[in-house]
């Protein structure tokens, strides 16, 4: 039972996230064509029409324990074919901006630990460094010998390096890095 | 014609093959491809997921970074992050002003980003890309994987049709394959979970590849690293879990110009790719013995 | 011996699905009279047509029948060709063959038995009718509207517009309707009031248009072209003539408290009032039920203080009879009662109310001057729910979509944010139903820019607790059950006919669906006649329908009345009643029994044994005659035959299907 007070839009939240968007909520009108050709919507708590309408509902913290926006593979299938032109995908994005600040893996923790490593290493090589990525996943994911099988076939075919790349300016990445930590509105590394 | 060049993380990894093949395509076509000195990662798909900030800071230091006045960059998300990069920054003053502090020097905007696809089928005429073909695909039958970064948005990757892409069909009708007609051109593979979610990718990239055997190709065409690494190194895996026999090969768009460019397959990796493409290579030689034969005669 | 053409129809795969073509026209062209037949894939088209025409003219016929579908749709065609071919167009007729036999069989042995005895039987018939020709009546040039609301209003200017004198009926005191009491409409959201009043005055002023307000029609006999019409003028008791609208009377009127019906019992009236202050006529009326004097025959305060001695209490109601040759029914509608729903406490609770109450709270000219107010307590509401489908499309109450409160509650909530800015919105609904120009883009703004709350799903109940109506609903899109603490409930209610229009329909012979409303035509293509000749329909009471439409509908009823008095003749159908007079014997049963009056006494004289000898005879008159057969059946002397149903057809007819019966015993 949801009990509507007066105003459900004055959540902080999805008001940040409006004004984000550059339209307010009710502009979806749940039709679900989104949802329709999600293709990671079968995995999702909640397809992406029931994430907007949790969230025109003023159910934020609903949402953020759902493990729906974790899933979406930013495919923009959904914004691209929005018949209101809802930023599908950018709600999707801002929710896990919040999720990952606030450390709320949802039940997916491995996205979770997969994007923090990802950017560690960028922010480490100034580029990505697969090796170290795969080891580096796996030892904070706990899964040791995950997709181990296919690196010796790659590293053959010469697909993976054992050191990491050299040339990216690493000066500039760290600086975006650091800036971007601690002056970012939201959102951290 | 004269671009910027960023090749993105996989370029250099997974992907060197495209990265082979794609240069040696702009090299038989005139198109001047420069390095850009000091290029960083664009963040995709975790830097957009989890800092907004990082993930338009991340593609504007290459954007700025760029010598030339347009870029052209052949991986998918990469050319996605950077149009996105590039027109919310012309439009959103206060971001870009955040970008900036981030960057630490001006954006640089007014820098066209190019994918390379575009490059090649809209800017290059279909008759000097003929002329310079050596040999043909042999009537091969192909399927053309657009993936799902490549035309989506419409507002930002606004090169092809968002739902029915053809650009891509059109290089290979040139090149003599058997473009067939499917329906998964423009669905994700999954790529953001390769190393996260792998049911994910199974589920979605077996739709793909389960797709492109149905339509009876011998090769499934790509122009995304990440696609392709998604198709090519967990197809194995993939095909047997959903009990499907055979294998196709994902091979680049540009492997397959440069193969009838006169390229050799060592210089265009296709030993790179993991799944065999000798059957491939097999019945692309076998027709074009065919096509040839009756000139003989 | 008559010449019969038998000219037999496929309809597509309609007919020819199920009966044999082939095996038809053989039977038929062995039939006595018969001198043709043939088949055709559609005898209605252009080729079919010609078809009939040809063979007409080779095969010198006299007579035609066809067999195809009901006569109700193709006859006037098929009537047309055969005068085109110079046959009298009363000697075809029609074998229906396809709603009575192919469209209810599936056998085709079956039905193609069933569909040679229809023809049979029309060929019987047929060689027995006699030429006849349609008859003439003069048309009498004056309109009747009846029903004063927006769509009587346009259906009389423009007819009115056309030269045709028109009488507009309105039971109410006042034209207006509906439409004089709702404040801005959608989706453009002009005020009401602002874009009908000019027309209420264009009508008073008209010298074409004469209004009769706080009347009612009575009685209606005659036919298309020449109505006569008794309407009763009901006692408004004070003298029209001499009354100017001054209000001193209704301002004395010291019994103040009558719930007004124009403001839905929101604002309260006097026992002398006009309805509204932009009343037209502005002449006010006693209501007898309530006044003081009528109940206890003290008081007389209004004829007191009126300057002008305009007040009467003696006045009667009074008849007056009008001849008229075409109607326009424009009734409107009446919401549903929503306080026989349990589900909303049986109308106990005085915030919950309807959609034409809130109209009435939130226009500027209303009892409340625009303020939109708790009923309970007066207080501003900030929390608002608008409940659409209240009856609407319920098995348990009216199976049918209303139509006009997806709009109106839109409508609403984007007034209700207009005049409290802090006030939320909640609508329930099940669809939004938006098909109109700008109606999408309407709801939208509401929904997007207004920040009204749509919640997908049907309340279930309400119930008032601590000073707020608790409603409690379904969100069907989240899946959750959701309540809102309102402070005011505002219920679309289902549109029903007017009331009295079951009365009505019955006094103008015309039907209604099984809702009550008036039924229509055709529902696609004669969307505004009614099946009675010189009757159409404006407005709700064919359908709910919201302004725009109405107008359009009152327009085009307009024009069809328009077009039936341009001319000077009406052309009848000679099917009526003929008597044969040397057989009279002047017993009046005809004229006893004849609901339209045809049958009149008259004289005749003629010479028996060489003397003149006048005798007493009935005489039907043509023009009066609807042919409905009553006096046939019931003269004792069979002395009345009715032209086109002649006993010499019917029996020849009947005869036609026995030889099927004859035919079936020679062959045991």
């Amino acid at each position: 039972m949801i009990r509507l007070n007066r105003t459900p839009k004055s959540s902080a939240a999805i008001a940040r996230m409006e004004e984000h968007l550059g339209h307010p909520l009710s502009q979806c009108y749940q039709c679900g064509k989104c949802s329709a050709g999600c293709p990671a919507a079968y995995t999702m708590d909640e397809p992406p029409n029931r994430v907007i309408r949790f969230l025109q509902l003023g159910l934020y913290d609903r949402v953020l324990e759902q493990n729906s926006y974790w899933v979406c593979s930013s495919c923009e299938t959904c914004t691209a074919r929005c018949p209101r032109n809802v930023e599908v995908k950018e709600i999707m994005e801002l929710l896990r901006h919040d999720a990952y600040r606030r450390g709320l893996t949802s039940g997916e923790r491995a996205v979770f630990v997969f994007h923090k490593t990802f950017l560690k290493t960028v922010k480490w090589f100034g580029r990505l460094y697969e090796p170290g990525l795969i080891m580096l996943n796996n030892l904070l994911s706990g899964h040791f010998f995950k997709d181990f099988a296919a690196v010796p076939g790659m590293l053959l075919k010469g697909k993976l390096k054992l050191f990491p790349g050299r040339g990216a300016d690493n000066a500039a990445v760290r600086r975006i890095f650091k800036y971007s930590r601690e002056e970012a509105p939201r959102g951290e590394v | 014609m004269k671009f910027s060049y960023y090749p993105g993380c996989t370029l250099h990894s997974t992907a060197v093959e495209y990265d082979l093949s794609a240069r040696a395509v702009c090299k038989t076509l005139g198109i001047e491809l420069v390095d850009i000195p000091g290029w960083a990662c664009c963040g995709a798909t975790s830097a957009h997921s989890v800092n907004e900030l990082l993930a338009y800071a991340l593609p504007a230091h290459t954007i700025t970074s760029a010598t030339e006045s347009a870029i052209a960059a052949p991986c998918a998300a990469c050319y996605n992050r950077l149009r996105y990069t590039d027109v919310n920054l012309r439009e959103d003053a206060h971001l870009r002003a955040e970008v900036e502090k981030a960057l630490g020097r001006p954006y640089r905007a007014g820098v066209a980003v190019r994918h390379l696809l575009d490059i090649i089928a809209n800017d290059v005429p279909a008759d000097e890309i003929q002329a310079k073909l050596a040999g043909t695909l042999g009537g091969v039958k192909v399927v053309c994987y657009y993936g799902c970064l490549l035309t989506r948005p419409r507002d930002v990757a606004a090169f092809d049709d968002m739902e029915e892409p053809r650009a891509m069909d059109r290089l290979m009708e040139l090149c003599g394959a058997e473009v067939l007609d499917w329906p998964r051109r423009v669905v994700c593979c999954g790529a953001a979970f390769s190393l996260s979610r792998t049911d994910v990718v199974y589920h979605m990239t077996g739709k793909i590849l389960a797709s492109a055997l149905k339509a009876g190709a011998d090769a499934v065409v790509v122009a995304c690293p990440m696609c392709q690494s998604n198709l090519d190194l967990r197809q194995p895996a993939i095909l047997k879990k959903l009990d499907l026999e055979g294998r196709i090969p994902a091979v680049y768009f540009t492997q397959l110009l440069g193969l009838c460019m006169g390229h050799s397959r060592n210089e265009l990796g296709f030993g790179k790719i993991m799944v065999d493409t000798s059957p491939l290579i097999q019945k692309i030689n076998s027709g074009r013995a065919e096509t040839a034969a009756p000139a003989e005669g | 011996m008559a010449r019969v053409g038998v000219f037999i129809c496929w309809c597509g795969a309609n007919i020819a699905s199920t009966v044999d073509m082939e095996k038809v026209t053989e039977a038929a062209a062995k039939l006595p009279h018969v001198v043709y037949a043939t088949n055709y894939k559609y005898m209605c088209s252009d080729p079919g047509q010609k078809t009939i025409l040809d063979a007409a003219l080779e095969h010198k016929l006299d007579g035609i029948v066809v067999a195809a579908c009901s006569p109700r749709m193709h006859e006037p065609t098929f009537r047309a060709v055969a005068a085109e071919a110079g046959i009298n167009p009363y000697r075809m007729q029609m074998a229906n063959i396809r709603e009575q036999c192919s469209w209810v069989h599936g056998d085709v042995d079956e039905a193609t038995a069933k569909a040679v005895d229809a023809v049979r039987m029309m060929v019987a018939r047929v060689a027995q009718s006699l030429a006849l020709e349609p008859i003439k009546v003069p048309v009498t040039k004056r309109a009747l509207v009846i029903g004063g609301g927006i769509a009587g209003i346009q259906a009389a200017l423009d007819v009115a517009d056309g030269g045709v004198e028109t009488i507009l009926v309105e039971r109410t005191p006042s034209i207006g309707g509906k439409m004089a009491g709702l404040d801005e409409t959608f989706p453009t959201l002009d005020c009401s009031q602002c874009i009908l009043t000019p027309k209420m005055v264009d009508a008073s002023r008209s010298e074409l248009i004469k209004l009769y307000t706080y009347c009612e029609v009575e009685k209606v006999d005659g036919a298309v072209g020449n109505f006569k019409v008794t309407i009763r003028k009901k006692a408004k008791y004070v003298n029209t003539e001499l009354c100017n609208g001054c209000g001193d009377c209704w301002h004395k009127c010291p019994y103040k408290k009558i719930p007004s019906e124009f403001d839905f019992g929101v604002g309260n009236r006097t026992a002398i009032y006009v309805p509204f202050p932009q009343a037209v006529p502005n002449i006010p009326v006693i209501d007898r039920e309530t006044c003081v004097f009528f109940k206890t025959g003290k008081c007389r305060a209004c004829e007191k203080f009126c300057l002008r001695g305009a007040i009467d209490f003696e006045q009667e109601d009074e008849f007056e009879e009008v001849e008229v040759g075409a109607i326009i029914v424009a009734t409107g509608y009446d919401l549903l009662d929503h306080t026989q729903m349990g589900e909303f406490r049986y109308g106990a609770i005085p915030d919950v109310i309807t959609g034409l109450q809130f109209e009435r709270m939130s226009s500027a000219s209303g009892p409340t001057e625009g303020k939109i107010l708790r009923p309970s307590n007066g207080e501003e509401p900030k929390v608002v729910v608008f409940v659409h489908c209240v009856g609407s499309r319920d098995e348990n109450y009216k199976e049918y979509c209303s139509k006009i409160c997806c709009m109106y509650s839109a409508k609403h909530a984007v007034i209700l944010k207009h005049r409290i800015h802090d006030a939320q919105a909640y609508l329930f609904y099940i669809d939004v139903r938006a098909g109109g120009k700008g109606y999408e883009e309407f709801w939208k703004r509401a929904c997007v820019e207004e920040g009204a709350e749509y919640l997908r799903g049907r309340v279930s109940r309400v119930y008032d607790e601590g000073g707020k109506v608790i409603v409690e609903g379904q969100d069907t899109l989240s899946g959750e059950q959701v309540e809102v603490a309102a402070d005011l409930v505002v219920l679309a209610t289902a549109v029903v006919p007017a009331k009295g229009s079951e009365e009505l329909a019955r006094i103008l012979g015309i039907s209604t669906d099984k809702d009550g409303f008036f039924n229509e035509a055709h529902p696609k293509l004669r969307p505004v006649d009614t099946a009675t000749g010189g009757i159409f329909l404006a407005g709700c009471c064919q359908a709910p329908k919201d302004i725009p439409e109405s107008v359009a509908q009152g327009s085009a009823a307009a024009s069809k009345t328009l077009g039936l008095l341009s001319k000077e003749d009406i052309t009848r159908e000679p099917t009526v009643a003929v008597v044969d007079p040397l057989i009279c014997t002047g017993c009046w049963n005809c004229v006893n029994v004849c609901p339209f009056g045809a049958p009149e006494k008259s004289e005749i004289t003629i010479t028996v044994d060489g003397k003149k000898v006048t005798r007493a005879v009935s005489n039907i008159n043509e023009a009066k005659c609807e042919g409905c057969g009553l006096c046939v059946a019931t003269c004792p002397g069979n002395c009345i035959d009715q032209r086109g149903f002649s006993d010499d057809q019917v029996y020849a007819e009947i005869g036609g299907y026995l030889e099927r019966v004859r035919a079936a015993k020679n062959s045991d």
